[in-house]
């Protein structure tokens, strides 16, 4: 045995530090935060908005008079608009209709940077602006523009280069109450789109609410009823050339039960070929309108299990996202909520019904966050979908400065978050290394996804309340070979709206809903982005179009944009 | 010799410094309880109250306590965070104090209150409070994947409190997260009739009947949800006192609201009443009161709380909504046939036109637009008015009702059946008037009143 030479001191020391010790643990306080100390990994985003020219500021109206409105922010939509296949961009402003600001629509130009045309577009208008949806409503070619808003809704028609006419009265579309999010589907299979649009609240303006302590803070959504999802049915192109829409809310059931929407999503989520809808309510059970064939809707989120979260709470539903995050064929849902919250995943398995994983997929993240626009989307293009959460209070909290944000807006900022799909079981928080796009503190509200240099790789748009939008070009290293898809249906002469792409790989299958309305009041490209890992080449496309048919095309290689067109592939 | 008293030396500073270490954990440590900063004065002179009674006795765990259960229950949850924290290390073993810190951590974050659950489960006892705890950290273990853990927590309470609601919802949960669908089942059968968990119990039955390919008594779930009100909140000992020390505007306000909410109308009304006193500018409590008072009948003494609302507020719609819901049955009962009765129906007219120029989304002002316009023999704009109540609340029974009455009374009998039909669907079962109107108007008879 080795004893030091001089063991006297050697034990005074020895006991001393054991003291030390004791002291220290006696005296330190558990931490409940998470280190972000460990900062690892590669950053998958770069902040492009300067460099890509885009200079819009959103307007949220005068400060201090806490309309609700105001908190709600607006979307944003990522679209190639005049058929020159780059992606453009249009960000609503929330200023009212009296404001000077408008609604900023940006060309991309052959360069790669936005040129602002919003002038004379159309779409430069103020007002209380909320939500965006693009659809081809007269199957024309060209993706037509719903805006949506506190007290109505508004329909342009494309007429090319740029350019929109409205048409909202001749159209019929008569939406009186608080607009949120809204999308296109072809709900009856009839070869047109038709317009769903969710509403939020019985918004009464002159209510005023105060938080703890007396100050006044926006109103709480429990404070109003929820109101009525609208559903319009396309009555396609009259005689006169006007296209037209009929109020079918109450027919087809979706007005019948209120509820304080905020998002939407259109997919088939019970495999019988017609398209569903999922609207995400804020603090009250969700809805899952199931397509009955027949023109009507049945709500069944409760039996469905995606009403509420496991533990039975209505949590505060904002955005949403959907994708087959472990590649089995099954759409999941994803649903961000409060600070308070966390942000719920429900898988679906067995097919048309939901259970609450969110404890198995999505472990506690390293901070916490107000959820709203957000997106499932391969970004490392590994073959398994990611997610993107973009977060900002809806009631005060601590203040976070940050560059350009005012100072009413700080105690109400947080900072987004990034997750990375492990292999197809959980979701990982990469939050900490991505800086560019999660260290800053913003009011963030919309998000949208487009490959804006066509390089591949997904793309992130968002929009924040009272600050820049931001353009977030995909930087991630070492990314998996892709595929884009388009959808294209010959007779309707436009994009496949609802069609379901399968890309199968070897024993590995990747499934998409060809849809742009997802996240939160904002609307993503119509192409279909695929990572498909270390394969060089695909085997086979499987297409579910709109209309039920299935066709199958033949694979090839990796790395570009496939264009399929309805009537050109093989029957399974 | 020399060595020993060198051993000596090391075993005394272990053993002062271990003094040192439980003296400073035990004794009273001059600490001084958060500055906050409130604008409401009653609140204000609330805390100071109870900060001076920590000032003056800071090593008593109840005035830490106290000062942070009024912080707490006011929505000032970092400061009470820190009462809770000293008043636990001053009284570890009461369950109170951890159990509250946790509920404060519960609107910021919520994995954070974790481990005060579990401090609070942990302490000894098996009284209502001990129960709760446990339950609340379960219910905590249950939300953060941590099944295993949970168990053995509900299978001890299981031992104590077999019957207990609460308990049986959430081993309907363990069920759950266990996948055994079955089991759920028969948990959550057990407390389906609790009315802090009705609905919730209904709600995760319908989704297990589904899994287990029972949709016919899925749709009776569903069915039986949609009749029921809200769950009211479980029994909770921690905050049973602490729901009284809400002062101030909000406080009082909230409380009025609470009442409300359980259905004791009385005490909401006393409350309503407090808050107009104390505070006269505040236009939610006037709307409030006026409302509760039409609903009771009372609509004398609603019209003149919400003029005395208006007089204070004239831009408040509702407001100028609930004085025309008031002036209403007033006017009705008057008649139309007489000046008073038109000018009742005329002054709804005008507090229904305000309301929708104050909130131009209104559906049910629309209506009370639409049925003084109707009165006022003004049929052509009336159903303009109804048509835009329908727009806006086309969830709504009435407006549809309404609307097909004038519609059936001007001859319009196509469009009438319409909306008769869909105001049938829409009622409630024990709402019979659509049914009633429907059926006269199927069997020919003339239009009747509803």
């Amino acid at each position: 045995m080795i004893v030091p030479r001089n063991y006297r001191l050697f034990f005074v020391w020895g006991a001393t530090l054991a003291a030390g010790i004791l002291v220290g643990c006696a005296g330190s306080q558990p931490s409940s935060n998470s280190t972000e100390a460990d900062a690892t990994g590669p950053v998958w985003f770069e902040d492009v908005t300067d460099q890509l020219g885009i200079m819009f500021s959103h307007d949220a109206g005068p400060l201090g008079s806490y309309l609700m409105p105001q908190i709600v922010g607006s979307g944003c939509a990522a679209c190639d608009l005049d058929g020159d296949n780059r992606p453009d961009l249009l960000f609503l402003t929330n200023g009212g209709p009296k404001s000077p600001s408008t609604n900023k629509l940006y060309h991309q130009k052959p360069d790669g940077k936005f040129e602002d045309v919003s002038l004379g577009s159309g779409l430069d208008f103020p007002g209380y602006n909320m939500g965006v949806a693009i659809g081809d409503v007269n199957n024309d070619g060209k993706p037509d523009v719903l805006i949506t808003q506190y007290t109505g809704a508004r329909l342009f028609l494309n007429r090319g280069g740029m350019k929109f006419h409205e048409i909202t009265t001749q159209a019929g579309i008569r939406n009186p109450l608080w607009g949120s999010s809204a999308c296109f589907v072809d709900y009856n299979r009839d070869g047109l789109l038709d317009l769903v649009i969710v509403n939020y609240l019985d918004y009464d303006p002159s209510w005023d609410c105060t938080s703890p302590g007396g100050g006044k803070d926006f109103c709480a959504p429990k404070t109003f009823a929820g109101t009525c999802t609208k559903l319009f049915r396309n009555l396609g192109s009259q005689s006169d050339g006007q296209v037209r829409f009929e109020d079918v809310s109450l027919e087809s059931g979706l007005g019948r039960l209120p509820g304080p929407g905020l998002g939407v999503i259109a997919a088939d989520f019970d495999g019988d070929g017609w398209p569903d809808l999922f609207i995400a309510n804020d603090g009250k059970p969700n809805h899952l309108w199931m397509n009955q064939r027949d023109g009507t809707f049945k709500e069944e989120a409760l039996s469905r299990g995606v009403a509420m979260t496991q533990m039975g709470s209505a949590y505060a539903g904002m955005g949403i996202a959907t994708g087959s995050a472990a590649n089995d064929g099954l759409l999941d849902l994803y649903v961000t909520h409060l600070t308070s919250e966390t942000n719920t995943f429900w898988k679906q398995g067995p097919r048309g019904a939901f259970q609450d994983q969110t404890a198995a997929w999505a472990p506690p993240a390293r901070w916490r966050g107000t959820g709203f626009g957000t997106l499932m989307t391969d970004f490392d293009l590994d073959g398994f979908l990611d997610l993107a959460v973009v977060n900002g209070r809806v009631s005060k909290g601590e203040h976070h400065s940050a560059p350009g944000l005012a100072p009413f807006w700080e105690p109400y900022a947080e900072r987004n978050q990034l997750f990375t799909n492990d292999g197809g079981k959980r979701f990982q928080d990469i939050s900490v290394q991505n800086t560019p796009f999660c260290g800053t503190y913003n009011v963030a509200r919309g998000l949208a996804c487009a490959d804006l240099d066509g390089d591949g790789a997904p793309d992130l748009v968002l929009t924040t309340i009272g600050g820049r939008a931001r353009v977030y070009r995909n930087v991630c290293p070492n990314r998996g070979h892709w595929l884009a898809v388009r959808v294209l249906d010959p007779k309707l002469n436009r994009d496949a709206h609802g069609a379901e792409i399968t890309v199968h790989v070897g024993t590995n299958r990747y499934l998409r809903v060809n849809n742009p309305a997802a996240s939160y009041l904002s609307s993503n490209s119509t192409l279909a982005h695929f990572g498909i890992g270390a394969g060089t080449s695909f085997d086979r496309i499987e297409v579910r179009w709109p209309d039920g048919v299935w066709e199958v095309f033949a694979g090839g290689p990796a790395d570009r944009l496939v264009e399929l067109r309805k009537g050109s592939g093989q029957k399974p | 010799m020399r060595g020993r008293w060198w051993v000596l030396a090391g075993i005394v500073v272990v053993v002062v410094v271990a003094i040192a270490v439980w003296w400073r954990q035990t004794s009273a440590a001059p600490r001084t309880p958060p500055e906050v900063a409130v604008s409401d004065p009653a609140l204000g002179e609330v805390v100071a109250k109870a900060r001076l009674e920590v000032i003056t006795h800071p090593n008593d765990a109840s005035s830490w306590g106290r000062l942070g259960e009024t912080l707490l229950a006011n929505g000032l949850l970092t400061p009470a965070r820190e009462c809770f924290t000293e008043a636990g290390r001053l009284d570890p073993k009461n369950p109170q104090w951890p159990y509250l810190e946790g509920v404060s951590l519960l609107l910021d974050d919520p994995v954070a209150a974790l481990p005060c659950w579990q401090r609070a489960a942990e302490c000894p006892g098996n009284d209502d409070r001990a129960v709760t705890a446990r339950l609340r950290w379960a219910e905590a273990l249950l939300a953060n994947n941590r099944a295993d853990e949970a168990v053995k927590v509900l299978e001890l309470l299981r031992t104590q409190r077999p019957d207990n609601s609460r308990l049986q919802y959430d081993l309907g949960l363990l069920a759950v997260a266990q996948n055994n669908p079955q089991v759920g089942v028969e948990h959550f059968r057990q407390c389906m009739d609790d009315p802090s968990c009705r609905r919730k119990a209904l709600s995760q039955l319908a989704a297990l009947y589904n899994s287990l390919g029972k949709p016919a008594e899925a749709a009776d779930c569903v069915q039986k949800i949609a009749e029921l009100p809200l769950d009211y909140d479980w029994p909770d000992p921690f905050l049973e006192s602490y729901l009284t020390l809400t002062v101030g505007r909000e406080g009082l306000f909230l409380q009025a609201e609470k009442q409300q909410q359980q259905g004791n109308v009385r005490q909401a009304i006393m409350l309503y009443e407090t808050v107009i006193r104390q505070y006269p500018d505040e236009a939610r409590a006037y709307a409030k009161l006026g409302m509760l008072l039409a609903e009771l009948g009372n609509y004398t003494a609603a019209e003149n709380v919400l003029r005395a609302g208006l007089s204070a507020n004239p831009n408040m719609a509702q407001l100028h909504f609930f004085l025309a819901a008031a002036l209403f049955p007033q006017a009705e009962r008057l008649g139309a046939t007489n000046d008073a009765g038109k000018e009742k129906f005329q002054q709804v007219e005008a507090a229904a036109r305000r309301a929708i120029e104050l909130k131009p989304d209104h559906g049910f002002a629309y209506l009370y637009l639409g049925l003084a316009l109707k009165n006022l023999g003004k049929n052509k704009e009336a159903l303009v008015a109804l048509h835009e109540a329908v727009r806006c609340t086309p969830d709504a029974t009435d407006p549809h009702l309404h609307l097909g009455q004038t519609l059936w009374e001007q001859g319009q009998t196509t469009e009438a059946l319409k909306e008769l039909e869909t105001a049938v669907r829409l009622a409630r079962p024990s709402d019979q008037r659509p049914r009633t109107a429907l059926d006269r108007m199927k069997a020919g008879n003339k239009p009747g009143k509803n």
